[in-house]
């Protein structure tokens, strides 16, 4: 049932369209863009991948709308709210991200989410945007290196060696 | 890469930034907001929206390219304050102040790109709209929300390449309001319906202007059609009746200029009537440019235990799909139909120009046996010969018929 997929899926396909577009109100509007699209077709699509489908819309239509729409910095009038020590320093980081990431090229940042955010393999990516897997590697390896060179990953990088979680998720 | 980190260090380097950037964006990602609620009622009230603003583009380009070949050169230039002008309804503005300024501009503005008088990729700055405004000349006769609030209501008068037109249009509320994503020409959320207008004290001077806006329902599974009736100040009472799910058909009245009513769900036209003009019914619309309501889902088909289902459709009006997902089958193929219009609706015999014909499947460019709406559900059979490698299934009928199609393998 498509309302169950919405039910399922929505809160996670919303984290995804955020990923992309860097902003909750455009992420619910790229979502329900998506999914209005899906809804005439699924019948058909919910016998293979409905996810990987509605997943695809999205980034074919938030990189229509990447060409298209103004895309300045929305103020805010609302500082983050605090709750501990380290509320600002993460609110920092979480900032510096989110711009080094808007400053990626369209089609390195998909890779990024799509690969990172999404877990998908480097085939899987390939696949639902079109390119080949040659091209997925050097836009993940193009979009790294961006993010290296702005030092916004430090943070966390940083985190994952402190607590030991390298290992378990390396394997090594 | 640093250049001081040792032989080897490489593998460890990308292995860090992998698991930091998927750190990274999992913690960006955190914190969502919580879904909003009735996404699904609203993703289906979107997609049926987006249908009707096909049909509505497609009868607003066929206008717009007549009226530039016959009018462009009486496009005005004056941009002197916008007082009344001659050509204008001598109407009332009843706008209620529920919409700001710059929302109605905005569709102003949408109406003037869906229409093709301006092309390209339109520059929404507030300088750019005011432009177009401006140029056209908007008159305001309607400009309010309905539905507590979540849906915009317009009617306006303008003046452009083809003379003045008569436009009402609806959109929901969150697409436009205030605080909303910017929209593009690709985008644009205003559902449009507009006609030349009649000169003040003239010949053919309409009684009404009317429009279907539709709604998320109560149940939240399909959508409700509300009516937004502005009448002429000569016109001391009209009625209205329709085809409802809920009551099977009404009629009501008002004395007001402006009615706004919920009809709830729909199985045909609303129709109008105005006293003084006896037998005439008039569908909700612009006079010579009738709107479409969005129809309830026919019933869920009952196919036989042999029947298995590969694909099914709902929809009302035209719909082409293609698919080559479906490989011929061995075992026969068949269709499950059903439909219905005002042919089906028994004791209601609305004059409706929607038409009562039948529903027509084609497959792969074969045509199959029509479905009348008045014969229940029925069941095609495919031959073989009709499907390839790629199946295309083409369904039509008039804009008024809503129906139910399921395809599948028989035996």
């Amino acid at each position: 049932m498509f309302e169950d997929f919405v039910a399922g899926r929505g809160q996670a396909l919303q984290r995804y369209g955020y990923a992309l577009t860097g902003d909750w109100a455009l992420a619910e509007d790229l979502l329900q863009t998506a999914l209005a699209s899906t809804y005439p077709r699924w019948s058909r699509i919910c016998r293979d991948d409905p996810e990987a489908y509605v997943r695809k819309i999205m980034v074919n239509t938030w990189s229509s709308w990447w060409r298209r729409r103004w895309r300045g910095e929305v103020p805010s009038a609302q500082l983050p709210d605090g709750t501990g020590p380290d509320t600002y320093a993460a609110a920092d980081h979480r900032h510096a991200l989110r711009s080094a990431l808007a400053k990626l090229p369209p089609r390195q940042r998909a890779v990024v989410v799509l690969r990172y955010h999404q877990d998908l393999s480097e085939a899987q990516v390939a696949d639902l945007l079109g390119i080949s897997v040659g091209t997925v590697k050097s836009q993940a390896a193009k979009a790294l290196a961006a993010l290296r060179q702005q030092a916004v990953l430090e943070p966390y990088r940083n985190r994952t060696v402190t607590d030991g979680s390298l290992a378990a998720a390396g394997g090594e | 890469m640093a250049a001081w980190l040792p032989q080897g260090a490489s593998d460890v380097t990308r292995i860090t930034d992998d698991h930091a950037i998927r750190e990274a964006l999992a913690e960006l990602t955190d914190g969502q907001p919580p879904m909003p609620p009735g996404r699904f009622a609203a993703v289906r009230k979107r997609a049926i929206r987006h249908r009707r603003r096909q049909v509505a583009a497609v009868i607003s380009s066929v206008l717009a390219v007549a009226g530039l070949v016959t009018g462009l050169s009486r496009l005005p230039t004056s941009t002197g304050p916008l007082a009344r002008p001659s050509w204008a309804l001598q109407w009332p503005d009843l706008r209620n102040g529920s919409v700001p300024q710059s929302v109605l501009d905005d569709a102003v503005a949408g109406w003037v790109y869906t229409t093709g008088y301006e092309t390209g990729s339109p520059n929404w700055s507030a300088a750019a709209v005011t432009h177009v405004v401006r140029l056209f000349h908007p008159v305001w006769y309607v400009g309010q929300t309905i539905d507590h609030g979540q849906e915009i209501a317009v009617i306006f008068e303008v003046s452009g390449p083809m003379g003045p037109r008569l436009v009402a249009g609806y959109t929901s509320a969150s697409e436009v309001m205030p605080g909303h994503a910017a929209w593009d020409a690709s985008t644009i959320p205003w559902v449009m319906n507009s006609r030349p207008a009649p000169r003040p004290g003239g010949q053919g001077l309409v009684p009404e202007v009317s429009e279907y806006v539709q709604a998320q329902s109560a149940s939240g599974l399909s959508g409700d059609n509300w009516i937004v009736v502005l009448t002429s100040p000569a016109v001391q009472r009209i009625s209205w009746y329709g085809p409802t799910v809920a009551s099977g058909s009404g009629a009501h009245s008002s004395s007001d200029e402006l009615v706004v009513a919920n009809l709830g769900q729909l199985r045909g036209d609303v129709m109008l009537r105005i006293p003084g003009n006896p037998g005439e019914s008039i569908p909700v619309g612009i006079p010579g440019a009738p709107d479409i309501p969005a129809l309830a889902a026919p019933p869920a088909l009952t196919a036989p235990s042999s029947f298995n289902e590969i694909v099914s459709f709902t929809g009302q009006g035209n719909e082409t799909d293609v698919d080559s997902s479906l490989a011929p089958s061995r075992q026969p193929a068949a269709f499950i139909a059903d439909c219905y219009n005002a042919a089906s609706n028994d004791g209601f015999a609305a004059p409706s120009p929607g038409g009562t014909g039948p529903l027509r499947i084609s497959v792969n460019g074969h045509a199959l046996p029509a479905v009348e709406c008045t014969s229940g559900q029925q069941m095609l059979m495919v031959p073989h010969s009709y499907q390839s490698h790629k199946l295309v299934i083409q369904i039509t009928s008039s804009d008024l018929t809503a129906w139910q199609v399921a395809f599948g393998s028989v035996g």
